[in-house]
């Protein structure tokens, strides 16, 4: 499932701003400086976008770095 | 930032319609400031809620149409702190488009929440204030901008706290938005140059568990859901090419399998499915919307293989067709190619190849239009028929925000464009031809009857228009009132026709100097000398003001005004800049000049 994988990474890519090669098991608040609650905001809708999901108000709290992403991506059904 | 880069992020926004596509482009944007191509928008966003998701998406639209916006964001819920304060960052951005964005929550939570002891009186006087105060805000931007204002209206709420109460009630909350926003587009068509955004349509065309965010509006009052950023940039998109007058002016047509089911050549007259019934009634409802275009303005073309006189033939007296010869304006049905019978329509009817729609069923003849012709849109007819219709009304492609009389009569002006012509084969000199004409011009001063029209000239003449300044309705009437401007504006008509107001000439004045800021002509009249008739008018302007000695004018390059690069050159005026693209002319005006003979010029004041 690399296809969904790099999917997701244009995902971070595209809203934070950031290279795409760059995107990893270390992105997060704490790495990427343009990663505010705007951005924050932003990434939830794109994410909900890209992957036809909704997240749970939870979920939104909880998705804080990209391991966490697929985890919360994961549970909702996408395939990884 | 390499352009390859900027290209591809272009690229990937027109293909794939995505969030993420959207944002990289914004993000390109925002790393290249100084690129190339792109024309410099101020944009200001007052809101009082959470736009900023929306913000990318806005700007990436606006990219994709040509245009790099510099987003000046007012505070959270300060629209007014912007607006009463003359010297606020708002008015210091100088913006040239203002957009207001409203979520009725925050505006007046009293018309969200329902009371049912409230009476209709007390109902309607909640949203007078509401509406009341609205329109204070907007008159207060409009004394200090002359920029369109773009304010949204309110979309319907999920379900109403009065369940199917609510529907029999004339003061329900149902009810009770759509006066709102009747009241607010009553308002709005009182200010000059406010424009409403239609978020009702876009929030319904989606439903509301799509369109809105609870999540997030409680959160961070960040009501819009993910699916209704895209939607909501397309419309703000749409309005800025119609206020810049990017919108699509001609629709050329393939006829078979297009504008009816089946093949001419191969089907027959009476075997073409066209009708009251299916498949037919799907090609008659798309030559319903094809009329509603032409009565908006757009000029609709034929570009057919087949025999001419067959179509016509069609046309004239198919009881399934709606579209008839006299809706055309120009039509090429033969056996040459469709890109060359696509330039020749353009040449006929002197518009941009760029305002150009194709719409054809052949893969290929849409593929062989795009290559040798890439700046013409090209639709293709859908598979499943029924969805024809449709693709006319995608991407709000002819959209323009007014209406003018003219719109309504432009085939009718170009079909007599024709008959001229056939006039000027039998003429034997070009000087015969044009005295056969018998035209009449009128100059006058612009009145206000005339500002939306002049106006709308500003906003779409590409071709014969020195300086392509683009001026706003309020901006008209701004010169008309001011002393040191002077309006002017040609009526054109010949022996065939009235062809209305056709040119344009914005006069300003210094000391001893008049500039002529504007001088513009619909391309419709090229050819005859009315540019003559009107600068010898504006010359006798400028020479009947005490202390003026010098008349100047300016040509400013575009891609689609080379044809007058010479004009003020050929008619005596001395160059004053070195070479470049914006070159100034200038001429002593102690001579008079005189009208071109084969005009019979009425003028409003005399002048000698």
């Amino acid at each position: 499932m690399k296809a969904t994988e790099q999917k997701l990474k244009q995902v971070l890519a595209d809203q934070l701003d950031i290279p795409v090669e760059s995107v990893g098991e270390n992105t997060s608040p704490d790495t990427v400086p343009t990663w505010d609650s705007m951005h924050h905001l932003r990434l939830v809708l794109a994410l909900e976008n890209a992957f036809d999901v909704s997240l749970t108000e939870e979920q939104v709290v909880e998705v804080m770095n990209y391991p966490l992403i697929k985890i919360v991506l994961q549970e909702l059904g996408v395939e990884f | 930032m390499e352009p390859s880069t900027m290209d591809q992020a272009l690229a990937r926004a027109r293909s794939e319609k995505t969030l993420g596509a959207y944002a990289s482009l914004s993000n390109a944007m925002h790393k290249a400031p100084n690129g190339a191509d792109f024309k410099a928008l101020k944009l200001a966003v007052l809101r009082n809620f959470t736009v900023e998701p929306l913000l990318p998406p806005i700007e990436a639209e606006f990219a994709l149409s040509g245009f790099r916006s510099e987003t000046y964001l007012g505070d959270f819920d300060a629209i007014a702190a912007d607006v009463f304060d003359s010297e606020s960052r708002l008015f210091a951005s100088q913006p040239e488009l203002i957009i207001i964005a409203l979520w009725l929550e925050t505006l007046a939570p009293n018309l969200t929440r329902w009371d049912v002891r409230r009476t209709p009186p007390e109902l309607d006087a909640a949203i007078e204030a509401v509406v009341e105060q609205l329109a204070t805000l907007m008159r207060r931007v409009r004394e200090h901008s002359t920029a369109p204002i773009v304010i949204n209206n309110f979309p319907l709420v999920s379900r109403s706290s009065l369940g199917i109460l609510d529907a029999q009630d004339p003061a329900g909350q149902t009810q009770a938005l759509l006066t709102i926003n009747r009241r607010l587009l009553e308002i709005c068509r009182t200010l000059p140059d406010v424009f409403v955004a239609d978020y009702f349509c876009a929030f319904a065309e989606l439903g509301y568990a799509n369109a809105i965010d609870e999540r997030y509006w409680h959160k961070a009052r960040a009501p819009l859901g993910q699916k209704v950023l895209l939607p909501l940039a397309q419309v703000y998109g749409t309005m800025l090419r119609a206020l810049k007058g990017r919108a699509k002016k001609c629709l050329v047509l393939d006829c078979d399998n297009t504008l009816w089911g089946g093949i001419l050549g191969e089907d027959g007259f009476e075997g073409l499915e066209l009708g009251a019934t299916y498949p037919g009634s799907c090609f008659r409802d798309f030559q319903r919307e094809i009329l509603t275009l032409q009565q908006r303005g757009v000029l609709i073309a034929l570009c057919s293989k087949n025999n001419e006189a067959d179509v016509m033939n069609v046309l004239a007296s198919h009881p399934g067709m709606l579209l008839r010869q006299s809706h055309l304006a120009a039509w090429q049905i033969n056996w040459d190619d469709k890109a060359t019978n696509i330039e020749r329509i353009v040449n006929e009817l002197n518009i941009g190849i760029d305002s150009v729609v194709f719409v054809d069923d052949s893969e290929f003849e849409l593929e062989w239009v795009q290559a040798r012709l890439p700046a013409v849109r090209t639709l293709a007819v859908p598979k499943d028929v029924s969805r024809l219709r449709a693709i006319l009304l995608q991407d709000g492609l002819f959209d323009t925000l007014s209406y003018s009389h003219e719109d309504g009569e432009r085939t009718r002006l170009y079909a007599d464009e024709r008959q001229r012509k056939q006039l000027a084969k039998s003429a034997v000199s070009l000087q015969d031809y044009l005295a056969s004409l018998e035209l009449e011009a009128s100059i006058d001063f612009v009145s206000e009857a005339d500002v939306v029209r002049v106006a709308q000239l500003t906003q779409k003449t590409n071709q014969f228009n020195l300086t392509t300044r683009r001026y706003s309705e309020s901006d008209i009437r701004r010169f008309i009132a001011d002393p040191q401007c002077q309006v002017l504006c040609l009526r054109l008509k010949d022996r065939i026709a009235e062809m209305g107001l056709v040119a344009v000439a914005i006069i300003k004045y210094g000391t001893d100097v008049a500039e002529i800021d504007t001088f513009l002509m619909s391309c419709r009249v090229l050819g005859r000398g009315v540019e003559d008739a009107l600068l010898a008018h504006v010359l006798k302007c400028i020479r009947a003001q005490p202390g003026i000695r010098t008349a100047t004018g300016t040509y400013v390059a575009t891609a689609r005004n080379q044809q007058v690069e010479q004009f003020y050159e050929r008619r005596g005026f001395s160059r004053l800049t070195p070479a470049g693209e914006f070159a100034r002319w200038g001429i002593e005006v102690a001579a008079t000049r005189e009208y071109p003979d084969w005009i019979r010029v009425h003028a409003q004041p005399r002048l000698g």
